[in-house]
């Protein structure tokens, strides 16, 4: 090896030893300040406190765009779903209803522009009567008042264990239907529809729940609470915003027999056992409930 | 040139090049591409983060009024007492933020010091 050949390797030699020291002294001996990091590197179960807090906070200024900010600080890579996802996890894991409620809430309202949601409070005096029978009831919403009290209809059903009980407060007569203020956004939810799904094969049997307002537009975060034979489980329209901003679901087990309500609604649906259907050679699958509420 | 002449430039040159290595590694570890620091806490936020995490923690206490869950999302932040987390937050976030966001954070704040002050003398 020539003098020049020499040279230059010990310069080269003598840079990627710089090179290196540099790099050691830049990330393990003094990298930059740790103490001011972003939410972003946050650890994940801190990132989970943070999204609580987000939609707290939203749930009490109602500041969609806020909401928004923050949470993109997270770079959360699909945040809908991140929230929704949270909020089923809050319902089962004890954290406060609330916190479920308000993950669930900015959810829906982040994908589906939802603004404020007013939900029903739990009335003291509540007629909340079924809406009259109809030949074909369908998933719209029955804006119209109903006049008189009756059972709730569900012509689909073969079920004959199925009945909607009314609450003391129910068992008002007509009259006083009639007499009562007209509706409010803050009306009770009352069951529009009742009805057994056998269109699809179902791995499980579940009741499915769509919640509208008066409009008919779909509700989300209207707590709904179900009860069986030494159990009883709540939980939130608008947790799986794909399915809809008022739906939610519940798997049943074969051989409970559950009751359902709305939190704020009088009305119980009782007697939903899980809906078994039958192919035409016979075999049989599970199906659904679907119980559609509205605000008359 | 001498021999040992030469050589002394040699090693001259070449501690010069482990500088000007040593320069671009650092500028390369602290500018191009920085250490990415994961899974931190709270407590590792910039000032401005912790202000409006404060800020969170306030809301949410105004809507709730459950002092005891506001100290729990308030420890995180680190060590010392809530009011003195949360009156660090609102010193920071004065000059920035909105009086009816202040305005807030000090009602927090107040109540987390009468509770600290209650407990420190509960004999009063």
């Amino acid at each position: 090896m020539n003098e020049e050949s020499r040279g230059s390797l010990y310069l080269l030699t003598g840079l990627v030893i710089g090179i290196a020291l540099g790099l050691i002294y830049a990330w393990l001996i003094n990298p930059l300040d740790y103490q001011n990091t972003s939410p972003r590197s946050l650890a994940s179960e801190y990132k989970d406190r943070q999204r609580v807090l987000i939609a707290l906070a939203y749930a009490a200024d109602e500041n969609l765009e806020r909401a928004r900010a923050r949470l993109e600080l997270l770079e959360d890579p699909d945040v809908y779903t991140i929230l929704a996802d949270q909020a089923q996890r809050a319902l089962t894991d004890g954290s406060p209803p609330q916190e479920a409620r308000a993950l669930g809430l900015l959810s829906a309202a982040l994908r589906g522009g939802a603004g404020p949601v007013i939900l029903p409070t739990v009335p003291t005096f509540t007629p909340s009567p079924s809406p009259s029978p109809t030949p074909e009831p369908t998933l719209e919403a029955s804006p119209a008042p109903p006049t008189e009290a009756v059972e709730t209809p569900f012509p689909a059903s073969t079920d004959a264990a199925v009945e909607t009980d009314m609450p003391p407060a129910a068992t008002e007569d007509a009259a006083a239907v009639e007499n009562n203020p007209a509706p409010t956004s803050s009306s009770p939810y009352i069951l529009d529809a009742r009805e057994q799904i056998c269109d699809t094969p179902l791995p499980r049997p579940i009741v499915e729940i769509q919640v509208l307002n008066a409009a008919g537009e779909p509700q989300p975060a209207v707590e709904v609470v179900i009860t069986w034979d030494g159990g009883e489980e709540h939980f939130y329209t608008g947790l799986k915003p794909e399915l809809g901003l008022g739906y939610a679901d519940f798997t049943l087990q074969e051989g409970e027999t559950y009751n359902l309500r709305l939190v704020g609604g009088a009305q119980i649906i009782t007697g939903l056992t899980a809906v078994q259907c039958a192919e035409l050679n016979g075999e049989p699958y599970w199906g659904a409930w679907r119980l559609t509420f509205v605000q008359p | 040139m001498s021999y040992n002449t030469s050589r002394t430039v040699r090693w001259i040159r070449f501690f010069i090049a482990i500088a000007i290595g040593m320069g671009l590694g650092l500028f390369y570890g602290w500018v191009i591409n920085p250490i990415e620091f994961t899974d931190t806490a709270p407590s590792s936020l910039s000032i401005d983060y912790k202000a409006d995490y404060v800020l969170m923690v306030a809301e949410a206490y105004q809507a709730d009024r459950d002092l005891l869950r506001a100290r729990e999302r308030l420890a995180p932040l680190g060590g010392a007492s809530p009011s003195q987390i949360v009156l660090q937050a609102i010193l920071s976030a004065e000059p920035h933020y909105v009086e009816r966001d202040l305005e807030i954070m000090r009602q927090l704040q107040s109540d987390l010091q009468a509770q600290e002050q209650g407990l420190e003398s509960p004999g009063l």
